[in-house]
C-alpha cells in the first residue's frame, strides 16, 4: 500500500455502519483504488458465506438437561445467595458456634480408651503370667502399659 | 492450532470471577431474574448461544459443555445481570469469556501458531494474508460446504473468530458485539476487517489442500 490506506473503512462501509458523508468519501476513494474494491470484494464474498453458514441449534436432550438444572439450585447458588440475605449472618455463625460447642463437648465427654480399659482383670492376667514364667522376662518387651501395671501393683 | 478433543477441552473449568460481566460501579441498576423468568429466556436464546459456541468450538462436545458452562454459570449469577441489557448477549459475553480463558490454558500447555503452515504443502495463514483476487474464490465461497466454512473459521485467532461469528453468521450490530467481546467498537471493525481477509486466505488454503 503506497498510499494512506481507508481499509478500517472496508468493514465499516460493507456493515452500513458510517455516516453518509463517511459512506460517499469512501465510495469516491475506491472509484480509483483497486486494492480497496479488492478488499470490499473479498470481504463481501467472506460475509455473505458466513451470513448462509447453518444454524447449529442447541439439542433437545442439552436443552431438557439445562431445565432440570435450572430447575434445582445448585449448591454455589444456594450458598451465593444465603451469604447475600440481609443478616443471613446472625443464624450462619449462631449454627457453626453451637455446631463447634457441641464438638468440643463431644470430644471432651468421651472417655479415651486408656481409661476405659478393665485394669483389674488385665492385671490378674498379668500377675498370672508373672508368675507362672511363660516366657522368660528377657524376652518381654518393657513398655509403658507394663511400667503402668506395675506402679498399679505397688499402690495395691 | 487450537485443536479440541472432545469434552478434554472444556473440563475442569474452575470459576473464573472475570468471566462473569460484573454490574459498572457507581451505576445503580435494576438487576436480577428469578429463576422462572430465567428458564424462558434461556429457553428463547439457547438455539442462539448453542450457535455461537457450536462455531468457536467447532465441534459438538465441546459446543455442548461451553453452552451449558454459559448458561449454569448465568444462572446461578442471575442476580447480577443488569436488566437493561438483552439477556443474549450477557448469557453471549459469559461464554465468549470462558471460551478465551480456556483457550488461553489451553495455548499455554499446548504450543499454538497461528502461522502454522495450515496444510502440508501450503503456507502459513499469515504468509498468505496478503493476497489479491478475490474472483476466483467468491462462487466457490457462495457453493462451499459448511464443514469447510467451519473448518476456515477454526482457523482464526478466537477473538476474530469470535467477531466474524457474532458479525457475519449472527448479523449482530457493531455495538453488541463490542459488548460481548468487552472491546472498543474500533477493535470490533479492525478485527473484522482483517477477519474477513483472513478467512478467506485459510478457506483458500484448505479448498487448495483439499482439491489437490
Amino acid at each position: 500500500m503506497n498510499h494512506p490506506h481507508p481499509w478500517p473503512l472496508v468493514a465499516a462501509y460493507l456493515d452500513n455502519t458510517l455516516d453518509p458523508d463517511a459512506r460517499a468519501l469512501f465510495e469516491e476513494h475506491s472509484l480509483n483504488c483497486p486494492e480497496c474494491r479488492r478488499e470490499l470484494a473479498i470481504s463481501r464474498s467472506v460475509k455473505g458465506a458466513l451470513s448462509r453458514a447453518l444454524r447449529r441449534p442447541m439439542p433437545t436432550a442439552l436443552r431438557a438437561k439445562l431445565e432440570r438444572r435450572m430447575g434445582r439450585p445448585s449448591m454455589e447458588g444456594i450458598w451465593r445467595r444465603v451469604l447475600r440475605t440481609p443478616f443471613a449472618w446472625i443464624p450462619a455463625s449462631a449454627a457453626a458456634t453451637a455446631l463447634l460447642a457441641a464438638g468440643l463437648w463431644w470430644n471432651r465427654a468421651k472417655p479415651s480408651s486408656e481409661e476405659t480399659l478393665a485394669l483389674g482383670p488385665l492385671l490378674t492376667a498379668h500377675s498370672r503370667y508373672s508368675s507362672e514364667q511363660i516366657a522368660p522376662t528377657s524376652d518381654l518387651y518393657n513398655t509403658d502399659f507394663s511400667a503402668r501395671l506395675a506402679r498399679f501393683d505397688e499402690d495395691q | 492450532m487450537p485443536t479440541s478433543t472432545g469434552t478434554e477441552f472444556w473440563s475442569g473449568i474452575p470459576l473464573n470471577p472475570a468471566s462473569i460481566p460484573a454490574p459498572i460501579e457507581g451505576e445503580r441498576k435494576a438487576t436480577g431474574l428469578d429463576a422462572d423468568r430465567f428458564r424462558v429466556l434461556m429457553s428463547r436464546h439457547a438455539d442462539k448461544i448453542h450457535n455461537f459456541a457450536w462455531r468457536l468450538a467447532g465441534n459438538d462436545a465441546d459446543a455442548a459443555d461451553l453452552a451449558q458452562e454459559a448458561f449454569v454459570r448465568a444462572f446461578d449469577h442471575r442476580d447480577q445481570y443488569d436488566l437493561s441489557r438483552p439477556f443474549d448477549a450477557w448469557v453471549g459475553r459469559i461464554l465468549h469469556n470462558l471460551f478465551i480463558d480456556n483457550t488461553r490454558r489451553y495455548e499455554k500447555k499446548n504450543v499454538v501458531s497461528y502461522d502454522a503452515p495450515i496444510l502440508e504443502g501450503t503456507r502459513g495463514l499469515m504468509d498468505t494474508f496478503a493476497e489479491s483476487d478475490p474472483d476466483p474464490l467468491a462462487h466457490a465461497l457462495e457453493r462451499e460446504d459448511d464443514a469447510l466454512l467451519q473448518k476456515a473459521l477454526s482457523r482464526l485467532p478466537p477473538d476474530i473468530r469470535a467477531a466474524l461469528t457474532l458479525c457475519d453468521v449472527e448479523g449482530r450490530s457493531y455495538e453488541e458485539i463490542a459488548d460481548i467481546m468487552d472491546c472498543p467498537i474500533g477493535t470490533v471493525r479492525s478485527r473484522l476487517h482483517h477477519g474477513r481477509l483472513m478467512f478467506r486466505r485459510a478457506f483458500e488454503s484448505l479448498r487448495t489442500g483439499a482439491l489437490s
